[in-house]
Parts: C-alpha cells; sequence; structure tokens
C-alpha cells in the first residue's frame, strides 16, 4: 500500500515502520467499516415498531463464535509475525563501523558529542549517506529524545545507554528533535534540531563545532552547565547565588558594604577565590573545579550573553 | 441522588444514623457514586484549563509549573477518584449483591470502611491545591523526576493513591467473598449476570494488582525521605524497576476501568434488543482471559524505556492477542442487536452507539500501540492521549453514564428525563469525537505529550483549537447529566418497580429496593436474559436452557 500520504521520512527504518503503519491501518479500517456498519445497520433495521416488539430467541451459535474468535486471531498473529521480524531489523540496524554521536539528556538541553572531541547543544548535524547511531544517556532525570522524522526514538535514562539507530540519513531541511517524556517545567522547550550534511559541510560543521567547544560562550556554556547552573539561575530566577541574566556589566553591593562592577576581573576572582568578594544577601560560594584561564574566559564569555 | 432514596420510603432514622453510619450496601454504592461525580467535576475542570492553554500557545493561560501540576491532578483523579471508585465502588457496591440475591455485601462493616477509606484517600489527593503545593510529575510520577520534585504534594499524592489502593483491595476481598458464597439458591455461576462476571474478574485484578503499585510508590516515598536508593542510579539503584512495579498494576488497572464497563453494557443490550445476549458464555469467559491476559501485557509500555528493542517482542504478542477476547465481546454485543426489537433509550444509546462505536475506534488505535517498531515512533506523543481517551471516555465513561441512567430509576425511584437523555448522548457523541479524533493526527505528525505548547510545530494549531473545542462540549454534555439527574430527583415521574422489563434480580423489588433487598430469598432457575418470542410463555426465572441455534 502507498505510504505516501504521511509525511515524508528520512531513513530507511522510519519507511518501513511508515509501511507497517499503513497495513495496520488497513487491517483496522476494514475491521472498523464492519463494526460500525453492522452496529448502525443492525441500530436503524431492528428498531422497535409496532410490528417487531419481540426480538428473536437466539442464544448463541457456536459455529459462528469460533470463526470469529479465529479469524481475527489469525490476522494478529500474522501481525506480529511481521512486525516480530522488523523490531529486530531495527536492533540490528546499527552497523559495526556506523557514526557514533553521543547525546546527553538535561534539564532541560540535548548536548551532541562528536568523536573528534567536538559537542554543540540543541543543534546536530549528521552526515549523509552514513550509518549513523545515537547513543543516548541521560544527567538528571528521565527525557526521551524524539525524530518523528526519522520514527525513531529511545528514552534516556540516567545510568543507562540506550542506542538510536538511524541508517543512513537524506533531506535537506532542519529536523525537529523532541523531548517526549515529562522532565518538568520546561519539557515543552526542551527542543533541538537536526541537519543532514555533504561531507565538506559536515567536516567544517565538525571544525566549527570543536574550536566552539574549547573557547568561546558556547564552551562556557557548558562548563556552567556542569559546575554552575545548580546554583545559578540564568533566567534571573532566585537560586543559592546571584542569577547570571544581566549580571555581566551591573552593579552588586558586597557584605561589606562596598560596591563592585561585574566586569571579567571581578568574575574571575568570584569563582577562583570566592570568599574575597561576596555579593550582599549571599554566602560564599563553595569551591568548584579549578578552571583554567582559556575556560574562565569562556564562562564569562557566556555570561556576557546573558543579557 | 441521596435525598431521592430516603424521599420514597419513610425512615425515621437522622441523617447521621441513616448515612454516615450505615452498612447498607446500596446507600453506600450512593455514596460511592456522589463522592466520585462530585470528584469528576474537578478533573474535568483541569481538562478543560489544559485545553484552553492548548488552543492559545504562547497565551500563557497557565504558567509552565501550573499546567504541568493541572495535568498530573486530571490523570490523578479521573482514574483513582471517578473511574476506578465509580465502577468498582458504587456500580459493584448497589448491584452485586442484589443481582446475585444477596441481602447485603459478606462483610458489611468493612464496605463501609472502604466507602470512607477512599473519601480520605480523595481528600488527601485533593488537599494540595489548597496548600498551594499539587504535585507535578503526571499520574505516572516516575522517578529520578519524581524524587527531585519538592513539596508536600507529591508526599500527599503517594499517600493518598496508598489508602485508596488500601479501599481498593478490602472492596475487592468483599465482593469476591459475596459472589462466592451468597448467592441465592439456583444462582450458578452460569447464571449470574454478566455485570456480575466482570465485577468478580475485576475484583481479583485489584486483588493482585494494587500490592505492586503499592510497592513502586511505597519505595518512592522511602527514596524522597528516608535516604533509601531504590531509584538512585548513583548509588546503584534503577529507575526502571519503578516503571516495571507501576505499569504490572496501572497496566490491568486499564481493564478494571473497561470489563465492569464491558459488564454494564453487556446487562443493557439484551434488555432494549428484547433479545437473550448472544453468546453469554463467551462473554463471560473472555471478561476473565482479559483479566489474565492483562498482567502479561505491562512492558508494552516501556517500549523506548531502556530496555532492548527486541525484549519487547513478547509483550507486543500478548498485547496483540489481548484484541481477540475484545473482538469476541463486540462479535457478540452486534449479534445480540441483530433481529432485536431496539429501544432507542438513553442508556441504550450510551452503550450501543456511545461504547461499542468508540471504544471500537479506542481498540483498534491500540494495535498501532501494540507494535513494537510503531511504537517507537508513537510512544509519548498525543497519538497515545488519543488512544487512551477513546477507551477511557468514550468506551468507559460511556458506560458509566449509560448505567447511571440505566439503574437511576431503580436507585431513586424517580425515572430521569428521556429526551434530554436522548440528546446528552448526541452532544457527547459529536464532542468526544472532535476532542480525541485530531489528536491520533497531531500524534503521528509530531506533537509529543504533556506539553503546554508546541512551537516546532505550527501545524498543530488546526487539531488542538479542534480538540479544544471538542472538550468544552463535552463539558457542556456533562453539566446536561448533571441537570438531569438532580432535576429528576424532583421532578422525574414514579419509577416503578421494573420499569425496563428486565430480567437481573435487582428489578424483582421495589425501586428503591427495601432496606435488605428481598423479603425472601429468591429461588433462580435460569439465566437472566430469556428474551424473545420463544421466551414470552415462559415466566420470569422459569426452567429453560441456554436455547442454541
Amino acid at each position: 500500500m502507498p505510504t505516501n500520504w504521511l509525511p515524508e521520512s528520512i531513513n530507511i527504518i522510519g519507511k518501513q515502520v511508515d509501511s507497517l503503519f499503513v497495513l495496520i491501518f488497513g487491517i483496522s479500517l476494514v475491521a472498523f467499516i464492519l463494526v460500525e456498519f453492522l452496529l448502525i445497520f443492525f441500530l436503524i433495521k431492528y428498531k422497535r415498531t409496532k410490528q417487531n416488539q419481540e426480538g428473536l430467541a437466539v442464544h448463541g451459535n457456536t459455529k459462528l463464535e469460533i470463526i470469529w474468535t479465529l479469524v481475527p486471531a489469525l490476522i494478529l498473529v500474522g501481525l506480529g509475525i511481521y512486525s516480530t521480524q522488523m523490531t529486530y531489523d531495527i536492533q540490528k540496524a546499527s552497523a559495526a563501523d556506523a557514526y557514533e554521536i553521543e547525546v546527553i539528556g538535561r534539564k532541560w538541553s540535548w548536548e551532541f558529542k562528536y568523536p573528534n572531541g567536538a559537542s554543540t547543544i540543541n543543534k546536530f548535524m549528521v552526515p549523509e549517506g552514513k550509518d549513523v547511531v545515537l547513543k543516548v544517556t541521560s544527567v538528571d532525570v528521565i527525557h526521551s529524545l524524539w525524530i518523528p522524522d526519522a520514527r525513531l526514538k529511545q528514552d534516556a535514562v540516567p545510568g543507562r545507554e540506550t542506542v538510536i539507530p538511524l541508517g543512513k540519513l537524506q533531506g535537506g531541511k532542519e529536523y525537529p528533535v523532541i523531548c517526549a517524556e515529562y522532565c518538568g517545567t520546561a519539557h515543552t522547550k526542551m527542543l533541538a534540531t537536526m541537519t543532514v550534511g555533504k561531507e565538506d559541510e559536515f567536516n567544517k560543521f565538525l571544525a566549527d563545532a570543536k574550536k566552539a567547544s574549547e573557547e568561546g560562550p558556547q564552551a562556557g556554556e557548558k562548563l556552567a552547565m556542569q559546575s554552575c547552573l545548580s546554583c545559578h539561575s540564568i533566567d534571573g530566577s532566585k537560586s543559592a547565588g546571584p542569577s547570571w541574566k544581566g549580571l555581566y556589566g551591573s552593579e552588586k553591593k558586597l557584605t561589606n558594604g562596598q560596591m563592585v562592577k561585574v566586569d571579567d576581573e571581578y568574575i574571575k576572582e568570584s569563582i577562583t577565590n570566592p570568599g574575597a568578594k561576596v555579593p550582599e544577601g549571599y554566602s560564599p560560594m563553595p569551591p568548584v573545579a579549578k578552571f583554567d584561564e582559556k575556560q574562565l574566559k569562556s564562562i564569562t564569555e557566556y555570561i556576557k550573553t546573558l543579557k | 441522588m441521596a435525598t431521592a432514596a430516603v424521599a420514597g420510603t419513610v425512615r425515621p432514622k437522622s441523617f447521621w444514623r441513616d448515612w454516615v453510619l450505615t452498612v447498607d450496601h446500596k446507600k453506600i454504592g450512593i455514596m460511592y457514586a456522589v463522592t466520585g461525580l462530585f470528584f469528576l467535576i474537578f478533573g474535568g475542570l483541569a481538562a478543560l484549563a489544559i485545553r484552553t492553554q492548548l488552543a492559545m500557545p504562547g497565551a500563557e493561560v497557565l504558567k509552565p509549573d501550573s499546567f504541568n501540576q493541572f495535568f498530573t491532578m486530571h490523570g490523578t483523579i479521573m482514574i483513582f477518584l471517578f473511574v476506578i471508585p465509580m465502577l468498582a465502588g458504587a456500580f459493584a457496591n448497589y448491584l452485586v449483591p442484589i443481582m446475585v440475591g444477596a441481602q447485603d455485601m459478606a462483610f458489611p462493616r468493612m464496605n463501609a470502611l472502604s466507602y470512607w477509606l477512599y473519601l480520605l484517600g480523595g481528600i488527601g489527593l485533593m488537599i494540595s491545591p489548597l496548600l498551594g503545593a499539587m504535585p507535578d510529575v503526571g499520574w505516572t510520577a516516575y522517578p529520578p523526576y519524581s524524587i527531585e520534585s519538592k513539596g508536600i504534594g507529591l508526599d500527599l499524592w503517594v499517600t493518598g493513591v496508598h489508602i485508596l489502593g488500601l479501599s481498593s483491595i478490602l472492596g475487592a476481598i468483599n465482593t469476591i467473598v459475596t459472589i462466592f458464597n451468597m448467592r441465592a439458591p439456583g444462582m450458578t455461576l452460569n447464571r449470574m449476570p454478566l455485570f456480575v462476571w466482570a465485577m468478580l474478574v475485576t475484583s481479583f485484578i485489584q486483588l493482585f494488582g494494587v500490592p505492586a503499585l503499592a510497592g513502586a510508590v511505597t519505595t518512592l516515598l522511602f527514596d524522597r525521605h528516608l535516604g533509601t536508593v531504590f531509584y538512585s542510579v548513583a548509588a546503584g539503584g534503577d529507575p526502571m524497576l519503578y516503571q516495571h512495579l507501576f505499569w504490572f498494576y496501572s497496566h490491568p488497572a486499564v481493564y478494571v476501568m473497561v470489563i465492569p464497563a464491558m459488564g454494564i453494557v453487556s446487562e443493557i443490550i439484551p434488555v432494549f434488543s428484547r433479545k437473550p445476549i448472544f453468546g453469554y458464555h463467551a462473554i463471560a469467559y473472555s471478561s476473565v482471559t482479559i483479566g489474565l491476559l492483562g498482567f502479561l501485557v505491562w512492558a508494552h509500555h516501556m517500549f523506548v524505556a531502556g530496555m532492548q528493542v527486541e525484549a519487547g517482542i513478547p509483550f507486543m504478542v500478548t498485547s496483540l492477542i489481548i484484541a481477540v477476547p475484545t473482538a469476541i465481546k463486540i462479535f457478540n454485543w452486534l449479534s445480540t442487536l441483530w433481529k432485536g426489537s431496539i429501544q432507542f433509550t438513553t442508556p441504550l444509546l450510551f452503550s450501543a452507539f456511545g461504547f461499542i462505536f468508540l471504544f471500537a475506534i479506542g481498540g483498534l488505535s491500540g494495535l498501532f500501540l501494540a507494535a513494537v517498531p510503531i511504537d517507537i515512533h508513537l510512544h509519548d506523543t498525543y497519538f497515545v492521549v488519543g488512544h487512551f481517551h477513546y477507551v477511557v471516555f468514550g468506551g468507559t465513561m460511556m458506560a458509566i453514564i449509560a448505567g447511571l441512567f440505566y439503574w437511576y430509576p431503580k436507585a431513586t425511584g424517580r425515572m430521569y428525563n428521556e429526551k434530554l437523555g436522548i440528546w446528552t448522548f448526541w452532544i457527547y457523541f459529536f464532542g468526544t469525537n472532535l476532542t480525541f479524533f485530531p489528536m491520533f493526527l497531531a500524534g503521528y505528525l509530531g506533537m509529543q505529550r504533556r506539553v503546554y505548547d508546541y512551537i516546532h510545530t505550527p501545524e498543530m494549531f488546526l487539531w488542538n483549537k479542534l480538540a479544544t473545542a471538542g472538550s468544552f462540549i463535552i463539558g457542556f454534555a456533562t453539566i446536561l447529566v448533571f441537570y438531569n439527574i438532580l432535576v429528576s430527583l424532583w421532578k422525574g415521574a414514579k419509577a416503578e418497580a421494573n420499569p425496563w422489563g428486565a430480567q437481573t434480580l435487582e428489578w424483582t423489588v421495589s425501586s428503591p429496593p427495601p432496606e435488605h433487598n428481598f423479603h425472601e430469598i429468591p429461588v433462580v432457575t435460569a439465566y437472566p436474559y430469556n428474551f424473545g418470542v420463544s421466551g414470552k410463555d415462559h415466566k420470569r426465572f422459569s426452567d429453560d436452557d441456554a436455547v442454541r441455534v
């Protein structure tokens, strides 16, 4: 049966899933029409009238009942065998030489890590025409990575690695990547996009991503997620430490009554020597991981982007 | 409902003695019904709030956190405080003893305790909005999120679920013992009304399933407050254990919501078709089959939870097979309508056109989700939301309303307004399809569950607007049901003992029935669906074995 009335899928598994969908849809449609037709037909035809005051005293028909038990059972067995075959295909679909991308879910963003050490947040690219496998995990609660256009999803479970065999991909658009497992306040906004890149395009993307992962605001964001954002919010909301939103360039009153302007120097000092200048209303920050100069700069760059 | 049961008879007792201290199964049944319908109002309002937000994404009708709390409360109230207590509490309590010819439940005081525990658990769940700390974890409360979730709301939720579970277990034991030990002379198992069969199976499900749920939520509470690590990965726990325990109960719980509804439909269709039910044994035994298979399908909720994909195959097979006993029932009901003399009353419309029509859609859409490869795509999407609302709203809710109207004259001694009832049905039918059908489309196209916005897919706007419009139509129809029930208490015509000409035992006594049901315990000599031409000459319950053609 044709599947072209469904939105186009961008990989082979997606096309298989669509064909199974259409098969079950066909079977259901026949069953649906049969049941609803008989229902409506009987209700109208045997409506109570003056002539039709009593129903026929039939208690059952063993032969008929055996038939309508066996027929659906056989259809379902067939369906079960076909779906089982496809399930094994999906399980086997991750080829040995597949290109692996690690995916980490956290409240509320997706991080994608590439074999060359580069990593990106909420945006990723896969090489066109190569077997691609996603290895998914989570650092906090259960999330679920869903790519509707590939008809694939797996939960991101803390302490467990799940596998999404994307297979070979084709397509020239940005595809939504969605969190499908409820994970709290911003579950709705936990979205990413996937693009499929031609070889040179993909290589350029990887190089850029690697550079951005090492320095600059993106690297800073990642470091912040690992070390800072459990106590500092980035949306202005109250937390254990001052919010980073609009922090850079603002004036802060310290516990000793002095005023200080938040600049590169102050941020660096606050991270490396947390007890020195504590803003009023907060207790000194507990010691965090040691950062090198480049990392401190990246974090500052990131704070600068949070206007 | 409550007052009318009193209105028909002269009782010198005070309200306190008459209702609060009562151990009469009929009064307890009515108390369950009134309480359940009261909770339905809150569950329904929460649904309308959610749908309003979804019709206006970006408008912040509800703040994100409030939205999460509202869908949690909606799911929890509807399942734990409305549907299950309505069927296993209200209908079972009122009907099972009188249908088997007993004077009361086997343990009347324990029966009263079940009700009061239900009320207590309900208050526990409903008190969190008043404290400003509604749980926000979804009705499934998966850890680790539910362990991190702050506030007393979730603790009240766990405690409430626990107390409700205790209430269910006591109710289940009572029902099972009543059915096995209290049947009137001649009421063999194969002469029991099909609703009683349904409640027997349902009670066994509750008895075996609820402890798993209790284990799941208790360990959750321990992890939250006592420092245990059942679900903490860092300390060697596994969050998937919770999902196994939770679904080991909560999938069979779906059948707790559906099998009694099927029982109600099986009572109503023969009466208004003036025909014996077609294939009595098949309908009874298919309930048993569904009950057994229901415990073997739980992991179909976990196909993408991190199990190996092929570990889902056995569960796919059982999930597909469970469609067979369901299909048998549908064919049997259709055959019962065949060559009947069908009277279009409100209960008949809700059963035949409501339950059968809509449940067929719900059941067939389940086939897609049973198949592992498609479920990988559709799990946790609006397709699932559409599927279970067709089953639980289109199916169970229709049967509950059918049952409310069907037994209304018996319980209250008054007739309801038939014309209004029929209008109500058609409004429901339209509203249900308008609300839930678009969800199938939205789900396949990429809309996930439990979101207050769908920014990634603006093309969902139309489907969501239609669904929201439908939900308000459903809300309106529900107001009509309440109106009909309340106004008919005063304005309804007096009901005779057997206004429908039915043959089950509850219709042999006055409406409402006397305190101990039967002045003399009846002797049963035949099964209760001997309608039709050849049955004309027979007296009710006269000796007549099943005629088979």
